[in-house]
């Protein structure tokens, strides 16, 4: 086998645009089919809006497809075909695996999948480890915690498919874990920022252990943006001597876009497995052309149990200019998910998104990594609180520091911050995904 | 460059497996260990008509883009 091959599939992931759209649409056309025929909720829904399966002739046509949220999974769920309610499309007994989503927006939505829609999790993440240089030489040490999130389990799937050696970190602790790493000598490592910053400064103040002297020379990233905030991705880059590589996922979609080994500042979309269509809020039209941000809209073509056809996603995102020099031909969407349209904000009027303060905060020398934002409300004054630590060598530094966020904060976010600096070590430390933006407008008792 | 890659007879070969497949999954009804290995098998075969045949099946694909 060739494994300087550049693509997990040198056909699909090189496609000219045309015939691209061309399979796009027959995949659409296949699972709308699909949906509507085995899916009492999906049919209910088309049928109020008055499109059938013989209404898709051109990529222009699916526009007629309602959309789907996730609170509607929310409320079809706990009903029978139990737990899952009736937009399930097989019987129950071919259900092989349960998983939920994190429930960071609400109460958690289930989600089944079949042996089959697992195999094709898998085989998405094969595009992502791929692309990222993973081969069967590789070592791959997972510190996640193995549960009912999807997090890395497609990850872990796809890294054995590819022939990799998977070291399932499971339910050891953090520093065990980066014991464990240094004794298998792995050469590659899956989590969410938030952790790998997290495991990197537990090895160099806890354990006198500096991570960039470890074996790893490639991270994946996934649970957050971080990893395509230059700034966030910088200091992980540097704190594991490694190449970091971000994806974005979701429980209810699947893997659907990825960062090549030519880190071009953006992710592709798989665009053979999806169809992103990225919707602008105040009009409803779609956005096809590069800088414009707007709602990622998405469907998955190939999942069976529970389809995700043009699903409301809320992720934020916008297509990039440029194609990317690695050749794929799949499109970038630049600067990866920049936010949840839930995630962004109105403050003293001003529309923030956390990923910005987060940009800022990690792109100062001094600080540590993790931060905290409390917005908050005092009769009719809004407030912005932002924790910040300094790390113990830059303690002499606090002044200049505190006038370099100050000024950043303003260009970058155009807002005034009550600044609070704090000990290193004082902000709570996250595993998975980190909850640093806090809002308090509303959820006092009046 | 890219190697030239035979797209049709990689998609008849996969079509020939999957028939095979799910005649073993037929034949193996009340064998249990033929029937649930051959439904793997068939989720696996899935995914090379997901990679492969899904695209040689529009039959608009120049040879060119292969």
């Amino acid at each position: 086998m060739n494994y300087s091959q550049p693509y997990w599939n040198p056909i699909l992931e090189t496609l000219p645009r045309k015939t691209l759209r061309a399979l796009q649409l027959k995949k659409f056309q296949r699972i709308f089919r699909w949906a509507y025929t085995h899916s009492k909720f999906h049919r209910a829904l088309y049928q109020t809006a008055g499109v059938a399966p013989e209404d898709i002739r051109t990529l222009d046509d699916i526009r007629r497809v309602p959309t789907v949220e996730k609170s509607m999974m929310r409320q079809i769920q706990g009903k029978d075909p139990y737990p899952y309610g009736d937009a399930l499309c097989v019987p129950l007994e071919e259900v092989t695996v349960y998983r939920q989503t994190s429930g960071t927006t609400g109460q958690p939505v289930y989600q089944p999948d079949t042996w089959q829609d697992w195999e094709w999790w898998a085989e998405c993440w094969c595009y992502i480890l791929w692309a990222q240089g993973y081969r069967p030489s590789d070592r791959v040490f997972i510190p996640f915690g193995y549960n009912v999130f999807v997090a890395f389990w497609a990850g872990h799937y796809a890294a054995e498919k590819l022939g990799c050696e998977v070291v399932p970190g499971g339910v050891l602790d953090t520093k065990a874990r980066i014991l464990k790493i240094q004794e298998l000598r792995a050469t590659a490592l899956m989590g969410t920022p938030t952790y790998i910053l997290s495991m990197a400064e537990t090895a160099r103040l806890k354990m006198g252990i500096d991570p960039s002297g470890l074996c790893v020379n490639k991270i994946t990233c996934a649970g957050e943006c971080g990893a395509s905030i230059p700034s966030t991705k910088r200091r992980m880059e540097e704190a594991w001597g490694a190449k970091v590589y971000d994806h974005a996922g979701a429980t209810e979609i699947g893997a659907w876009s990825y960062e090549c080994a030519a880190q071009p500042g953006g992710l592709h979309v798989n665009e053979a497995m999806f169809l992103v269509e990225i919707i602008d809020p105040e009009t409803g039209q779609v956005i096809d052309a590069p800088g414009r941000r707007g709602k990622m809209v998405i469907t998955a073509f190939d999942r069976q149990a529970l389809p995700c056809v043009r699903f409301d996603s809320k992720d934020v995102i916008e297509w990039a200019a440029e194609p990317c020099t690695c050749g794929r031909s799949f499109r970038l969407i630049r600067g990866g998910v920049v936010g949840r349209a839930d995630d962004i904000t109105k403050v003293k009027g001003v529309l923030i998104a956390p990923s910005a303060i987060e940009e800022v905060v990690r792109g100062i020398k001094g600080l540590g990594d993790e931060y905290e934002v409390v917005v908050d409300k005092t009769g009719d004054a809004e407030t912005i609180r932002l924790r910040v630590e300094v790390l113990p060598e830059a303690q002499d530094q606090c002044a200049w520091i505190q006038s370099e966020l100050e000024d950043q904060l303003r260009l970058k976010t155009n807002l005034r911050y009550d600044l609070e600096i704090c000990g290193c070590g004082t902000l709570p430390r996250y595993e998975v995904k980190a909850k640093r933006f806090k809002d308090l407008r509303g959820k006092k008792s009046e | 460059m890219q190697p030239t890659i035979d797209m049709d007879r990689l998609h008849q070969n996969i079509q020939t497996a999957h028939r095979a497949v799910a005649e073993i999954k037929r034949l193996g009804e009340d064998f249990p260990s033929v029937a649930r290995n051959a439904e793997r098998m068939l989720a696996s075969l899935k995914m090379l008509e997901i990679n492969v045949c899904d695209v040689i099946e529009l039959g608009g694909m120049h040879r060119e883009d292969r």
